[in-house]
């Protein structure tokens, strides 16, 4: 018996060992080892675009390149990945900074508004991305934690922040979905390729942070042919939209939040316009049919838009939009063209403002 | 309690502490403690259906304590039916009764007499048909007096309740698992490493090969009028190898965990996707069920030994009562009929024994005869699955006739293409290993000839990287569950 508990207990602290080794070592996510989002911010403060970037925390980027700023933006875009691509070559004007994060939802864009709030370096003018998701009170959406800190300043609500930062830690450590994601990127570390890469090109082979902090996709995400975006589109609709499953009606709490920030935004004497990305004919389709909430969100952002006198920019329709099947990426991202002919950017061949020199 | 959860990996070890530990002197305090444990483990799902196992406990019980003593035959039958209603009541009630309402409300529809008549909100307990069989088979077994009633009702409790195989199997005759709780049990070193062993085995099956088979398989059958027929076969295969790892790797969990506790139950699957015919398969696909059907059904109905007729009528009957016991759906007797229809050639031809020996005995490859036999048995097998996935019949003959439609010479194109390649790639493993330990009870077997200890540890420190990295971690419930 003795041998087989002790035999037993060697390979459970073994196995344990490697879970938790990985986890730590390749930490895809960059939960353990900071600094990863420092370095991409510095690249771009150096006025070079940074390329070979993945699985970083895209809140934290933004809090970096935030505390680092000189002065204030003229332009400020929030928003998601539907607005990402929103660049500083659509405006005359040179200080323009895309800090959208991925899958945001109204934490994130509070929160980094409250960046500029707190660093009283506040925009002459913001463009507010919104998603349907943000009104979806059960989107899943847990990201916006990273910046708990800056979210509960806008409201002056407590947060239990060391703990829940604390706990997210020690479950990732142990977490299978965590080795996943971390053997995946071994490779990687063992190669050397892991850290983000300084290039002047704003096209590469993977995606790119570019100097205003705007994005542009890798080459394969770039190069798709329409059928392979239909494809992708169509498949998209056989899963479950992002985030608005389970959208069953528009959360008031979170309108009200909505809200909060727009009057904010005005009260500092902020001119406001809100850009609706729209989503690909296939998947509008879809959402015609089963998603009628969609369509709900827009009416209601459009009447809240017409009564304080926002400007609102596209739709989620892409008829309304007046874009087609050639104008996107995927199911729910818009090409850079459909975007400037969107929002009537009339300037062309402007060149990248980088932040740096601001 | 799903032996793939963080909750049986807290279960196990805690119970195994106490059973050698704390009550390792005291039989009969062992037997208490597995059958509190096998009360919480199927509890844990949910606590009023133990009233179920308990009332059928009793039942069984004390039916197998009346016929000790009963001689007159007419008695006997009468106890032997009263089990047999308060079993197979609690089975109709509970599985089928939805299910011949609809059926009669439809037939009496077809002759002008609609019936107004509302189904039950009916909750299936899980394993209910495994244990239901196994506590028949007691009564049968006493009634024909191939064993002796038990006693000791704390041993019965354990032996109907046993939580390694309660919810779904291996289907253990009383002859082989309840001697064993009279037995004193010492733990054997080797028997407990074997058992881990197997556990580790049945995890990988279950975790790597059937969940991540699941997924796409899933995809493709729940959106089937989507996609050609080339993805439709990718679906088939995919659920092949789905239920073949869900089912056979919880038989590997359950006889690993009951090792561990210094039992034995018998091998449940027995590499049946290298069988050479459909019979060889059915001799080594769920074999405690197989074996069931063939002791106490297809032998009382005269077996193989009358004519043409009765040969014809029982394999039908065998085969149907099997499929109907899977599930109260036509689309599972329509798989029951399927495989009847490919057995019984066999059977009047008298060809159904001719593989009995393990295919390509010492040989490191089959020769070209034995892998076509394989191949086309197992690409029948595929056909059959079809059935006994899809949600109804209409479906599953949609199903067949898109596979069988010019779509069939395109590309396989769907969502989850990359997880599809790389399941594929661990299929392939998998079946690499399954080949290799064909002749064993279960393929890692073979893993306790590697005489280096690095070389042996290294190997399952292996398999647990693959399923900590390849796994599905999202707790499915294994299929054969819901039977």
């Amino acid at each position: 018996m003795k041998k087989f508990i002790f035999k037993t207990s060697i390979f459970s602290v073994t196995t344990l060992f490697i879970l938790v080794s990985v986890n730590y070592l390749s930490d895809s996510a960059k939960i353990f080892h900071e600094g990863y989002e420092k370095k991409i911010s510095k690249i771009i403060f150096s006025n070079h675009n940074a390329t070979n970037i993945s699985n970083y925390d895209e809140r934290i980027l933004q809090k970096e390149l935030i505390s680092e700023l000189n002065s204030s933006p003229d332009i400020l875009i929030l928003g998601s990945s539907r607005t990402m691509l929103i660049n500083s070559t659509y405006f005359k004007t040179k200080k323009v900074i895309n800090n959208s994060v991925t899958g945001a939802s109204i934490e994130d864009l509070i929160a980094v508004y409250q960046m500029y709030v707190a660093k009283n370096k506040l925009p002459e003018k913001i463009i507010l991305g919104i998603d349907p998701w943000l009104f979806n009170v059960n989107n899943g959406l847990t990201r916006w934690k990273s910046l708990e800190k800056e979210y509960y300043g806008f409201s002056n609500k407590k947060s239990d922040l060391k703990k829940s930062v604390l706990n997210n830690k020690v479950k990732q450590l142990f977490s299978f979905s965590y080795f996943q994601a971390s053997f995946g990127n071994l490779p990687n570390l063992i190669n050397g390729n892991s850290e983000p890469v300084s290039t002047d090109e704003i096209y590469n082979q993977t995606t790119t942070k570019l100097v205003d902090a705007s994005l542009s996709y890798g080459k394969k995400y770039r190069e798709a042919s329409i059928d392979q975006v239909n494809s992708k589109a169509k498949k998209y609709t056989l899963g479950s939209i992002y985030s608005i499953e389970k959208f069953n009606d528009i959360s008031s709490e979170i309108f009200q939040e909505f809200e909060n920030l727009c009057f904010s935004i005005l009260q500092n004497d902020i001119e406001l316009s809100f850009f609706l990305s729209p989503y690909h004919p296939i998947v509008f389709e879809k959402i015609n049919e089963d998603y009628q909430i969609v369509l709900e969100v827009e009416n209601k952002v459009l009447q809240f838009a017409n009564k304080k006198g926002i400007k609102c920019l596209g739709s989620f329709s892409p008829q309304k939009a007046e874009v087609n099947n050639s104008d996107f990426y995927d199911g729910m991202h818009c090409k850079e063209e459909a975007i400037k002919k969107i929002m009537r950017v009339q300037t062309n061949n402007n060149d990248y403002k980088p932040i740096g020199n601001w | 309690m799903l032996f793939n959860s963080i909750d049986f990996a807290i279960f196990l070890p805690i119970v195994f502490a106490f059973y050698w530990f704390v009550v390792n002197r005291n039989l009969k305090l062992q037997n208490v403690l597995i059958v509190a444990a096998s009360y919480i483990f199927y509890g844990w799902w949910d606590w009023r259906f133990l009233s179920l196992i308990l009332f059928s406990t009793v039942i069984d019980y004390s039916i197998g304590r009346l016929l000790r003593t009963q001689e007159n035959i007419t008695k006997r039958k009468a106890l032997l039916w009263t089990s047999i209603l308060v079993n197979l009541g609690f089975l109709a009630f509970f599985k089928y009764y939805n299910f011949f309402l609809d059926n009669f409300i439809t037939a009496f529809s077809l002759f002008g007499t609609p019936i107004n008549a509302q189904g039950l909100n009916i909750i299936l307990p899980v394993g209910i048909s495994f244990y239901t069989f196994q506590t028949l088979s007691y009564t049968i077994d006493v009634y024909k007096k191939r064993l002796e009633p038990t006693k000791d009702f704390i041993a019965f409790t354990a032996f109907v309740s046993f939580f390694p195989q309660l919810v779904a199997g291996p289907i253990e005759r009383a002859t082989n698992l309840l001697p064993q709780f009279n037995k004193k049990r010492v733990f054997e070193y080797n028997k407990a490493v074997d058992g881990l062993r197997q556990i580790l085995w049945g995890l990988f099956k279950k975790i790597v090969i059937a969940d991540n088979s699941a997924q796409i398989a899933n995809e493709i059958f729940n959106n089937s009028d989507d996609f050609p027929g080339s993805t439709l076969v990718l679906g088939a295969i995919f659920f092949t190898f789905q239920i073949y790892g869900d089912f056979s790797g919880y038989s590997d969990i359950a006889i690993g965990t009951s090792r561990l506790f210094g039992f034995n139950l018998k091998q449940n699957f027995a590499f049946p996707y290298f069988s050479r015919d459909i019979a060889e398969f059915w001799r080594r696909w769920h074999i405690s069920l197989s074996t069931w059907f063939r002791d106490y059904l297809y032998i009382p109905l005269g077996g193989s030994r009358g004519g043409t007729w009765v040969k014809v009528r029982n394999t039908f009957a065998i085969f149907i009562i099997s499929g109907f016991w899977h599930g109260a759906n036509w689309t599972f007797i329509v798989w029951g009929t399927l495989n009847a229809l490919y057995f019984l050639p066999l059977l009047l031809l008298n060809k159904n024994r001719m593989n009995t020996n393990t295919v390509a005995q010492g040989k490191l490859l089959p020769s070209f005869k034995e892998f076509y036999q394989i191949v086309l048995t197992f690409s029948t097998i595929i056909l059959t699955w079809i059935f006994f996935r899809a949600e109804n019949i209409d479906h599953a003959l949609n199903y067949l006739s898109r596979i069988f439609s010019k779509s069939l010479f395109s590309f396989p194109n769907f969502q989850l293409m990359e997880l599809a390649f790389y399941t594929l790639f661990m299929i392939s493993i998998f079946m690499v290993i399954e080949w290799l330990g064909r002749n064993k009870q279960y393929a890692l077997e073979n893993s306790s000839n590697i005489k280096s200890n690095y070389l042996r540890y290294g190997l399952y420190l292996a398999i647990v990287i693959t399923i900590m990295a390849m796994g599905n971690f999202n707790q499915n419930e294994f299929i054969y569950f819901q039977f």
